[in-house]
């Protein structure tokens, strides 16, 4: 079997970041989910702690929440559609 | 009833917020929440360029989504000019040809033409959705700015930050 490593890498020393796409989202897109969730927490936990000495804590936890609903929405509908509507009569 | 509706909402630090996202904390004296929130918000923005490209903010094909990304300040304009300018002129990038319709004999010359630098699939769209985030999330960071006051140590002693 061929390796496509190579070319990944060509791939990525011809990238022109900001002006094109990243090469090769298709293959790990989910795992934008995490940065997204980080910077989204950092900039609302920034306007609501109290004390700026809680806010990494409140910052990670907000992260973790959100990326738990996600999962938890993802695997709910993954369930929906792969286990019960296949139970549903066809006429 | 919130402790927020005492304090009178400060427009021009909202304007400074929408100026440059964590502007109008600073300003109100807030200086690291407001550079906090300026790594959030720009953190996304810039992620949302990285992954989609200059493409995925248009003012013409995707107009809806860039109402929303309106939100993360001029920098969307800057995005959506160069996206004009470098991308949609074939400056940056050579134009292509898109696809004749199946079965139709179609003049090439006749066809609209794409960057080849244009965003396509899951790279568009998680693109386009973080820096529409981005725009959302400098809303929430701009309307705290207007009613956010200074962080400076009081004799209170430690209830910075907390709004009057």
């Amino acid at each position: 079997m061929t390796s496509l490593a190579p070319f990944a890498l060509v791939q990525l020393f011809a990238w022109s970041p900001i002006l094109e796409p990243a090469p090769g989202i298709a293959h790990w897109w989910w795992a934008l989910s995490i940065p997204m969730a980080l910077f989204v927490a950092m900039a609302y936990k920034a306007t609501r702690v109290k004390e700026m000495s809680e806010y990494w804590g409140a910052t990670i936890k907000m992260m973790v929440q959100i990326l738990a609903v996600m999962v938890g929405i993802a695997v709910g509908l993954a369930l929906l559609i792969q286990v019960v509507l296949p139970l549903l009569p066809a006429e | 009833m919130s402790d927020t509706a005492q304090q009178p909402f400060r427009p021009l630090l909202a304007v400074l917020g929408w100026v440059f996202p964590g502007l109008g904390q600073w300003f109100a004296g807030a200086r690291l929440r407001g550079v906090f929130a300026a790594v959030g918000v720009l953190g996304l923005f810039f992620s949302g360029l990285l992954v989609g490209g200059l493409d995925c903010v248009d003012s013409e094909e995707d107009r809806l989504w860039y109402i929303g990304q309106l939100g993360a300040g001029p920098l969307v304009i800057v995005a959506d000019v160069a996206n004009t300018q470098l991308l949609k002129s074939g400056r940056a990038a050579p134009l292509i040809s898109a696809a004749a319709p199946y079965g139709t004999a179609v003049n090439p010359a006749d066809l609209p033409k794409f960057s080849s630098f244009k965003g396509l699939a899951h790279s568009n769209e998680f693109g386009t959705l973080l820096v529409f985030l981005a725009g959302l999330m400098n809303l929430v960071v701009l309307l705290d700015a207007g009613i956010r006051t200074s962080e400076r140590p009081t004799r209170r002693g430690s209830d910075a930050g907390v709004r009057a």
